[in-house]
């Protein structure tokens, strides 16, 4: 039994690490003030973009550094249409979105066309890590995961010092907050923002990647299958801190995995319901978070000098 | 108005986009490409569509039945036109709008189109509609529905022959009557081999996650399954990848998937769906059609003889691994299905 919970638990990590991903980064943006509806996007692209690296130079490195280059690319286009331009940042996030999928799924029919079985590369296997992975239930639980787990587990105390300890996390939350205010004060808000929001496109490239270098080891078209919007609610969810967003993206993986634990061991709880928890339970959350979030007070607002 | 209010009512609208986008992402959304391609023959030649919700790209499915019409189109000089990805809730409209423009048959491609065909087909006599896999037929609508719990009550057969914990799994995309079918032939197949084997299954609600395919089979796997199946079309290349990473074997569906993982599938049950579709072409061409509900069954090979247009493919390189006395059990199950001395019941709902 206790060997079932360890699965699910260890499950419901690697099912979170996509969405996690991405969160970390979009966290980033948005306190830059720039919400980025277009994750899921990003994340497609960055999926076919490791997917199809790695494909050709049977590279893995490579694969993620391709992962991570597409999605800023797409981010940079976000960031000219919201920060340039001052376009509808939700109208432009939503652009992203369905830019990503079309692209994504256009270039892999481009490349690979209709067949009837699907390229693969070979996954990035479990690294243990010694001795940690050895201690009962926590190591098989937290030390035996890939290479990209750790590194997400890695990210997460450095977005946080990255945000709140340096002082271009500063230069970045004093812009999402007040961003005439840091103009007065000689940063430059369009470029802080850009950075932001190309540092979250980074972010959701090793999102997507990871579900196609890690998971699967193929691309599809959708493969991102809605981590991008779980993504997006992570961060309302852990009221844009980075300890508190890791907690909204575990919800999700773990609700998820235990309903596909539970169906696994044969409960006679109805599977439609099962199914339904990982949805369910992040809105009942959301909700009851919702009096206590506080957004940059910026956010999804464009900035032009010198107006009020 | 007050800075405050602002930043609420923003993050009201967020948290209330968000909640609408959550529900809408189970579904997948449509992208419907259109291809046409016109016949070179002279005289008028048929005017035929594909129809389907799954994508062409998908290396099963949806693959399977464009390729099938690919050849078909070079067989008889069709003017074939293919349509992917529509969204369940598009169906009826798409069908319509393919019976407008004139075609002779509409393939519609999967079970959920069964009774749209049935509401459209009857505002148009002359169109004629086969729904492949579907359970509804009229004057002018048939459906093809394979016998496909006799392939898969092989497959349990086998697996509960060759598994070493008596314990085998199944993960279905979604509960529809015909995966429910293929699911109980399976349980049937495993318990007429070993009468105590543990049959463990899942739904999972989704056609194209390949990752919560493999979190599935990776979950029945702890549960001490030893041979995964699957009916998930895209999301069931996850459950081939769980069974690759943890050594053991996976059965294939629809296409032959060896070649996805070759030392992963021990073998497939295949639908032969350009043998099904030609055999539609033809009845609208020879002007004989008849709506009927057809249900072909079981066959020993590709292009064998008989009717049937379900087989289980090769072993491949994985031959040598399976002992001759489960080939030869194997075989006479098959010949014993195929003349109707093993019969394999039609379930479409779930028995316990």
């Amino acid at each position: 039994m206790i060997d079932l919970i360890i699965g699910i638990v260890a499950s419901g990590i690697r099912m979170s690490t996509p969405s996690l991903f991405a969160a970390l980064g979009e966290n980033i943006a948005e306190r830059s003030g720039v919400l980025n509806l277009g994750v899921e996007g990003m994340m497609l692209i960055g999926a076919f973009a490791g997917f199809i690296g790695t494909f050709v130079t049977g590279n893995v490195i490579i694969g993620i550094l391709f992962a991570v280059s597409g999605p800023m690319v797409m981010a940079g286009l976000m960031a000219f249409l919201s920060v340039s331009l001052r376009t509808n940042q939700l109208v432009a996030g939503l652009a992203i979105w369905l830019l990503g999928v079309g692209l994504a799924a256009l270039l892999y029919r481009l490349t690979f066309g209709v067949v009837t079985v699907a390229p693969t590369v070979p996954t990035i296997p479990p690294l243990d890590i010694p001795f940690l992975s050895s201690i009962p239930v926590l190591g098989p639980i937290i030390f035996h995961h890939d290479a990209m787990i750790y590194l997400a587990f890695l990210l997460i105390p450095l977005t946080h010092i990255f945000l709140f300890k340096t002082n271009i996390g500063l230069k970045i939350r004093t812009v999402g907050e007040n961003p005439k205010q840091a103009d007065t004060l000689g940063v430059n808000v369009n470029r802080i923002r850009y950075i932001s929001v190309i540092i979250g496109g980074a972010f959701a490239g090793l999102g997507g990647s990871y579900i196609a270098l890690v998971t699967t080891g193929s691309f599809s078209e959708g493969i991102a299958a809605g981590q991008g919007w779980i993504a997006l609610a992570a961060v309302i969810f852990g009221r844009w801190r980075p300890f508190w967003i890791v907690l909204g993206a575990l919800v999700y993986g773990m609700v998820n995995a235990t309903a596909l634990g539970l169906q696994s061991m044969g409960t006679t709880i109805p599977f439609q319901f099962l199914l339904m928890l990982p949805y369910l339970l992040p809105i009942a959350i959301l909700a009851a978070m919702y009096k206590r979030s506080v957004a940059p007070a910026a956010l999804a607002t464009p900035y032009k000098r010198g107006e009020r | 108005m007050s800075k405050r209010s602002e930043v609420s009512r923003i993050t009201g609208a967020m948290a209330g986009i968000m909640v609408a986008v959550i529900l809408i992402t189970g579904s997948s959304f449509s992208f419907p490409t259109l291809e046409r391609v016109w016949a070179q023959e002279e005289g008028t030649p048929l005017k035929v569509a594909l129809l389907t919700d799954a994508l062409f790209s998908d290396g099963g499915w949806g693959a399977t039945a464009y390729n099938a019409s690919q050849a078909l189109k070079e067989k008889y000089g069709l003017e074939l036109t293919t349509v992917e990805n529509v969204a369940i809730p598009d169906i009826e409209p798409t069908l319509r709008d393919f019976a407008d423009q004139g075609n002779n048959l509409i393939i519609a491609h999967g079970f959920e189109w069964g009774d749209p065909a049935l509401r459209v087909g009857a505002d148009y006599p002359d169109t004629k509609f086969v729904v492949f896999t579907g359970l509804t037929n009229g004057s002018n609508v048939a459906s093809v529905f394979p016998m496909q719990q006799e392939g898969s009550y092989v497959l349990g057969a086998l697996a509960a022959m060759m598994s070493k914990t008596g314990t085998i799994g199944f993960v279905g995309g979604q509960a529809y009557p015909n995966i429910i079918n293929i699911f109980e032939g399976y349980k049937q197949g495993a318990k007429s081999i070993n009468p105590d084997i543990k049959v463990l299954g899942q739904y999972i609600d989704t056609f194209t996650d390949p990752a919560r395919g493999k979190e599935a089979g990776v979950s029945l796997i702890n549960n001490g399954a030893d041979f995964l199946f699957h009916v998930a079309d895209l999301s069931g290349q996850g459950v081939i990848q769980a069974a690759k990473e943890k050594g053991i074997y996976a059965l294939g569906v629809v296409a032959d998937q060896h070649n996805l993982a070759p030392d992963t599938v021990l073998t497939s049950f295949v639908l032969d769906m350009e043998k099904a579709f030609d055999g539609a072409i033809k009845m609208v061409q020879n002007g004989n059609f008849s709506g009927q509900l057809y249900k072909p069954g079981l066959e020993t090979a590709k292009g064998a003889s008989g009717d049937g247009i379900v087989f289980i493919a090769p072993f491949h390189n994985l031959d040598s691994e399976v002992p001759s006395d489960v080939k030869q059990r194997l075989n006479q199950i098959v010949q014993d299905i195929i003349s109707g001395k093993i019969v394999v019941p039609e379930r479409t709902e779930a028995s316990s």
